[in-house]
């Protein structure tokens, strides 16, 4: 597919003969085409060396009111050429390194660690949480700054696994990480196992953390503020005197709120840290 | 989770037999998704529908991790299974190629309803119809 040409077949219509001006494209040769709005029109692409089939989906296309459908305008040809499709978008993603320690790196990237630094080998995909978004990254800089060698974590709302193999690489006794979506459990263990701390971190498939009959270190939970503030009163329980709890995925102006709900149970505000727009913030509970 | 949405990519794209070629590769690829983990999901998620093309929806969001949603085959391609045809008419106002009942028209309307953008099922139906007639393909009573 290297350097290949193909011609862009653009076509205004609107959204009710989308169907319709779709499966003329596609009997004419296109791969499938994509919909736009703003004009709303649709794209669909030929290899040059098939510009014959141009003229037939015109033919066809201006047939169209012959029976009741809306007329669409006339078609648009440009010629395209690009280099390769598979790596386009991963100049969109690339090595990023978060706090002292943490790097995350595409696997893809040839870039070499650096000394003391610990790296989470991942690619973005369907599962929600690479670094690229504040709260995670805002995550990975707190993690680097209060995890402790030794501590037992709890990662809830893992997505990617991306805070439970940090907390692993920095030494965490053991990680159990947990996702109500099967599809991120899936894609947690995979990225755990390409990482090598399949020992440490167990990843399970669980939509809270009630009937958890144990007490962790550091608990990390980058969901939303409704999340934080239902799930408070439970949360004393899970922690260990002295452990951590690391609140993200929460917006400005819903942080007082948040804070209100866990201070009412006890625990203190330790750092709190905001990009803009989304807070994280590190509450201990008393180690007595 | 805290996702925000960047961009929504709207695509028709053959049931388990995408590829990483236009229009998937530059639309996925200006939007920074990841192409081959896009390609193999849907083909995995739709290959027993193969020989339909099917509308989805890819939700792309800031930290370029994405979800998608499959819609309803392309009206053209209900009409073909309900008429029991592969293909349209080449030259549909002359020759005729198959036929679907209103009741069938209906119930392809219906299906299509939510992705059609139009304002009632009559409006809807209309538009399956002038499909279905622009494919060589008549609707009987």
């Amino acid at each position: 597919m290297q350097d290949e040409r193909w011609l862009s077949i653009e076509v205004i219509a609107p959204p009710q003969v989308w169907d319709t001006v779709a499966a003329v494209m596609i009997e004419s040769g296109c791969t499938g085409v994509q919909l736009c709005d703003k004009p709303p029109r649709l794209v669909g692409y030929l290899p040059e060396t098939e510009s014959e089939r141009v003229a037939a989906i015109q033919e066809k296309l201006n047939r169209l009111p012959q029976f009741d459908l809306p007329p669409v305008a006339a078609v648009q040809v440009q010629t395209i050429t690009e280099k390769d499709w598979h790596t386009l978008w991963r100049r969109h993603f690339r090595s990023r390194k978060f706090g002292q320690r943490l790097r995350v790196q595409p696997s893809w990237s040839k870039r070499k660690p650096e000394p003391n630094e610990q790296t989470i080998l991942l690619d973005p995909g369907l599962a929600f949480g690479t670094g690229g978004h504040p709260t995670t990254a805002l995550c990975l800089e707190m993690i680097d700054q209060w995890l402790q060698p030794g501590m037992r974590v709890l990662d809830m709302g893992t997505g990617t696994g991306i805070l439970a193999i940090a907390c692993a690489k920095l030494g965490a006794a053991r990680v159990l990480a947990i996702d109500n979506d099967p599809l991120s459990v899936q894609i947690a263990q995979e990225n755990v196992m390409r990482n090598g701390v399949s020992e440490r971190v167990t990843v399970q498939l669980r939509d809270n953390w009630n009937d958890l009959n144990e007490t962790f270190d550091f608990i990390a939970c980058n969901i939303i503020s409704t999340f934080h503030i239902a799930n408070a009163p439970t949360l004393p329980p899970l922690l260990a005197p002295g452990g951590y709890y690391l609140a993200s995925g929460v917006i400005g102006r819903n942080w007082r709120e948040v804070r209100k709900a866990l201070e009412a149970e006890g625990l203190t505000l330790g750092e709190f840290r905001k990009r803009r727009t989304w807070t994280a913030s590190l509450f201990q509970k008393s180690a007595s | 989770m805290a996702k925000e949405i960047m961009t929504v990519i709207k695509l028709n794209l053959p049931a388990g037999a995408a590829t990483p070629a236009p229009p998937v590769g530059p639309a996925l690829g200006q939007a920074g998704v990841n192409i081959m983990e896009f390609v193999k999901k849907f083909n995995e998620a739709t290959a027993n529908q193969r020989g339909s093309t099917l509308p989805v929806e890819i939700t792309v969001y800031k930290d370029r991790s994405f979800t998608f949603v499959v819609k309803q085959p392309l009206a053209s391609d209900l009409i073909k299974q309900a008429a029991g045809i592969e293909s349209g008419s080449d030259n549909p106002l002359r020759k005729k190629v198959g036929r679907i009942t209103r009741e069938q028209l209906r119930q392809i309307a219906e299906r299509k309803m939510p992705d059609l953008n139009a304002n009632d099922i009559e409006a809807a139906m209309r538009i399956i119809a002038g499909t279905a007639r622009s494919m060589g393909v008549e609707i009987v009573d």
